[in-house]
């Protein structure tokens, strides 16, 4: 506990002080000093981007869920009946009704009542089988809204101008002294304010020092302020190909030789760099990366394809191209032979002749993987 | 109308005349993940293009096979097929395979003794030459000498 | 053998829209669920517009229109028979695509001329595919006369003296169905199970419950081979050099194209041999491919590389009938002395395999002997041995009458013929 509480918390928490630890979940459940909101079965996502208003109410309130010394936890033995369940505008899905339980049969002081003996004639009241069939109860708008950019930028001349801007914004934040937000949410910013980093200047000494001239103060009041996102968010985070590439052969490229010794400097580039361009720098480049340059190379190194296909398509389009290579990506199966001889529309035509097969033979994929998505 | 034509069909010779690569098709199975097939899908990536660029009249199937060895299956003309498993192998070693599918006929493999395998028949057996040993014989019957014949033809009563 | 109009071999036939399907037809194997609309396609056509055609000089169509068929000219096509299924036969632009037919093109050493498209084309049987701009028909007519003219030119020259008959059937055994069958399985061609639109255009297609063309005429069809239909004539060797319109010598233009709505008779119709017959006509379309893309001399070449070069022992094929009496009228005719037949040796005559050698004599000159296990057989052989040596007579390579075709050839040397058999 002690280590995690070192670093100031990720992004996402500006509530993060707030916010219990984990520590409910590593103790007994049940365990609470008072009522709390509900044990550790709740919506709340520690690396979202999703702003905190949107948060349950139950952890943007601010008030402590669990207190800070644990130790004073009490255990103390907590019925089901005590279990209150938030209100489901919160959730990321509506949880189905609580169920009633009704009285059992010799609890009844009613006289006139008389156990049933056969199911016939009694009221149904339904079931939760479809329960989450209804898409109404998974909503899309509380899908997790992660920290990376969703689209992972591949252009080299992008993922330049993210390394720049990122490391801008970095160096503005260091020299006003506001250390701390160095690895707080930074929020996305409009246009304008894009190119007001970029038209700060970056000057490099020998050492790999970088000093930046300017405006500092109204960029890193924009950074921040968007964090609290009292407003619409702005969603502005990369400029189009071409005025990137504008951009690139109007800077000077010095800057590229931004010393990264420094690791909170360079925590905060690569952290804004994945909020960018949803790039992750692996951990074992990490330490390879000793200037803005270097990052620059390891992002731009386009990724290892997965496949010998992949890799054939886009390196040896020759083997593709020769007309009497047939080059299929995927496992050539007895389906597709058939196909190819067309006596697949034969045996289809033999099993629909028995009634042994309605539609086409080829089974979907998974079936499982409908129920993952909660498709019916 | 004394003459009838007995029918019969031409009988054509691969090699005379035109000549007809007997491989027809190589089928190329590789696995992108197991490293049995390592040397395989370096092939693929070096010597295929090459290969099959020089071969133009076989066709190339190459498809992934996961989990499974890595091997290359020839398809004859004569509707045979003949697979060699190449699992661990160099490229290198992958492409004498390949050249060896490449070559075969596709016919069983057979041990072959003979300096000439012919169509034609036997001049020594055949009816016509029969009856020119016998003329032969006729004539040395004149000179009453039987092991004189026995002499000329041993090869004959063989 | 009859008149060939080599001027005219590609353009008359290929121009003709709807003609030479319905020249070749003779839909031969008829299934009860014919489509209506497939009743009257040009495959059906009759008699009657085969003479018309054969007179009417047709404007030639450009060559790549009619070979390599637009796939935007599909509005054009009629309806697919399976039309739950798309097209009866794969898409020209997917031939393109296809690794087997590249292999195939390759394999035959084709010159790059001939596209892939009409390589698949080629592999369409019109059983597959009833409309003539997509299915084999026109180019497998003109293979079949460009194949049947340099299969007879080369064994008149090269056998002068072939009986009729002989030559009917060493035509056949070149250049007809089983021989086309065989090659094309040697060429490395496989057939679809069942045609259509989604199978491979490297894969042969033919659908052997569907009617197809045979083809069973050569050049044009003379007026006379009709006029011969009624008066059931031409049976005889004269006969089918007259008006046998088969190049082999089988009147079976004589027989009555059938009714199609007269099913009864639908075992005349039937064809022995569909595979058979598709493959063969594959291999007829691909020399016509040869011949209109890369000209005359380069079908003349490959139909002497892969059909020419083939072997065919023709001392086999000869069965007589009175070879005593033949070789006696030979002699006659001729002005040979009278042939005698002399026992040359004898062995074991009174053993259970005694063999006699009669030698064939004419005055002093011996024309020939064999052996048999008696003295009337081997006086047969004798003889057959006599006959087959004067109907094999071959002046060795001479050169055939398409070797002037070329523009610096010499001037056409007529060559020996014989007059013919000895008893017709």
């Amino acid at each position: 506990m002690r280590r995690i509480s070192r670093f100031s918390k990720p992004s996402g928490a500006r509530l993060a002080s707030t916010v219990r630890p984990l520590a409910p979940l590593c103790t007994t459940p049940r365990a609470a000093t008072k009522p709390s909101p509900s044990p550790a079965v709740n919506t709340a996502r520690f690396y979202s981007s999703r702003q905190p208003d949107q948060l349950p109410a139950s952890l943007a309130s601010g008030k402590p869920a669990v207190p800070e010394n644990v130790e004073e936890i009490v255990v103390e033995d907590v019925g089901l009946q005590k279990y209150t369940p938030e209100p489901p505008q919160q959730r990321a899905f509506v949880p189905p009704p609580a169920p009633s339980v009704a009285e059992p049969a010799d609890a009844v002081t009613d006289t006139l009542y008389t156990p049933a003996t056969s199911a016939e004639g009694l009221e149904t009241i339904g079931n939760l089988k479809s329960w989450w069939d209804n898409p109404a109860h998974w909503p899309k708008s509380s899908n997790f809204v992660g920290f990376k950019a969703k689209q992972k930028v591949q252009n080299p001349v992008l993922l330049e101008a993210a390394v720049r801007r990122a490391l801008t914004e970095t160096l503005v934040m260091k020299q006003l002294g506001q250390e701390d937000q160095l690895t707080g949410h930074w929020g996305l910013q409009d246009k304008a304010q894009h190119d007001a980093v970029l038209a700060l200047d970056v000057r490099v000494d020998s050492d790999g020092n970088a000093t930046v001239t300017g405006d500092l103060q109204a960029v890193a009041e924009g950074l921040v302020a968007k964090g609290d996102g009292s407003s619409v968010e702005p969603t502005y985070a990369l400029p189009s190909a071409a005025e990137a590439l504008a951009l690139k052969e109007q800077a000077d490229q010095s800057w590229k030789g931004t010393s990264l010794q420094d690791a909170r400097l360079k925590f905060a580039v690569l952290k804004r760099v994945m909020q960018l361009t949803g790039q992750v720098v692996p951990d074992q480049k990490l330490a390879d990366i000793a200037t803005a340059r270097g990052l620059i190379a390891t992002l731009q190194k386009p990724p290892k394809p997965k496949t010998l296909s992949k890799e054939i398509q886009t390196k040896k389009p020759e083997l593709v191209t020769l007309p009497n290579v047939a080059f299929s990506p995927k496992r050539v199966t007895r389906g597709h032979k058939d196909q190819a001889l067309g006596r697949f529309k034969l045996i289809e035509a033999e099993f629909r002749k028995r009634d042994l097969q309605d539609g086409p033979l080829s089974v979907p994929k998974s079936r499982e993987r409908q129920h993952w998505r909660g498709e019916a | 109308m004394t003459i009838r034509a007995l029918e019969r069909v031409s009988v054509g010779q691969n090699g005379i005349g035109s000549f007809i690569l007997q491989c027809k098709r190589l089928d190329i199975h590789y696995c992108d993940h197991s490293g049995s097939s390592r040397g395989m899908n370096a092939f693929i990536k070096t010597h295929l293009p090459n290969f099959a660029k020089k071969n133009p009249a076989v066709e190339f199937a190459v498809s992934p096979r996961p989990r499974k060895h890595p091997v290359m299956i020839g398809h004859y003309i004569n509707g045979r097929q003949k697979a060699i498993c190449v699992a661990n192998m160099e490229p290198s070693l992958i492409l004498k395979k390949a050249e060896l599918l490449r070559d075969a006929s596709g016919d069983k493999v057979k041990r072959v003794n003979k300096p000439v395998t012919s169509i034609n028949e036997s001049e020594t057996w055949g009816k016509d030459a029969i009856s020119n040993v016998q003329s032969v014989l006729a004539l040395d019957t004149n000179e009453d000498s039987p092991e004189y014949i026995v002499l000329l033809l041993p090869w004959w009563n063989d | 053998m009859k008149r060939l109009r080599l001027d005219r071999l590609a353009s008359q036939l290929l121009a003709a829209p709807i003609s030479p399907a319905a020249r070749l037809s003779r839909p031969s194997r008829i299934s009860r669920s014919i489509p209506q609309a497939c009743r009257h396609s040009s495959l059906y056509n009759t008699q009657p517009c085969q003479r018309r055609h054969q007179s009417t000089a047709v404007e030639p169509a450009p060559l790549e229109e009619e070979l390599v068929h637009e796939p935007q000219d599909d509005e054009s096509r009629p309806k697919p028979l399976r039309s739950s299924r798309g097209l009866p036969s794969p898409h020209p632009a997917r031939a393109a695509s296809s690794a087997k037919l590249a292999a195939l093109h390759a394999r035959l050493s084709l010159s790059s001329k001939i596209p892939v498209e009409t390589l698949a084309r080629a592999l369409v049987d019109p059983s597959a595919d009833a409309h003539p701009k997509y299915n084999n028909a026109n180019l497998a007519y003109v293979g079949s006369t460009v194949l049947h003219y340099h299969t007879s030119e080369t064994l008149i020259t090269r056998y002068p003296r072939l009986p009729m008959d002989i030559l009917f059937a060493a035509m056949k055994a070149y250049a007809g169905n089983p021989a086309l069958h065989q090659v094309a399985r040697a060429w490395g061609v496989e057939a679809a199970a069942a045609p259509g639109g989604e199978v491979d255009p490297g894969l042969l297609q033919f659908d052997p419950m569907k009617p197809t063309v045979v083809m069973n005429k050569w050049g044009y069809v003379r007026a006379e081979t009709i006029e011969s239909q009624t008066f059931k004539s031409g049976k005889g060797i004269s006969g089918r050099v007259m008006y046998g319109s088969n190049p082999f010598g089988e009147s079976s233009a004589a027989k009555s194209l059938p009714d199609l709505d007269d099913g009864r008779n639908s075992k005349t119709m039937l064809l022995q041999n569909a595979p058979a017959n598709a493959y063969a006509n594959f291999v007829r379309a691909v020399i016509g491919a040869v011949h209109m893309h890369c000209g005359r001399d380069a079908a003349k070449k490959f139909v002497m590389s892969h059909f020419l070069s083939r072997t065919l022992d023709l001392s086999k094929m000869f069965e007589f009938k009175l070879p005593t009496r033949e070789l006696a009228r030979l002699c006659a005719r001729e002005d040979f002395d009278p042939p005698v037949a002399r026992l040359e040796s004898e062995t074991g005559r009174l053993s259970r395999t005694p063999v006699f050698v009669v030698g064939i004599y004419s005055g002093m000159d011996k024309l020939g002997e064999a052996a048999g296990p008696d003295l009337d057989s081997a006086r047969i052989a004798a003889a057959i041995t006599v006959l087959k040596s004067w109907y094999l007579y071959s002046p060795g390579q001479v050169s055939v009458p398409s070797d002037t075709f070329a523009e610096d050839a010499a001037p056409w040397k007529p060559a020996y013929v014989d007059i013919g058999e000895i008893i017709s």
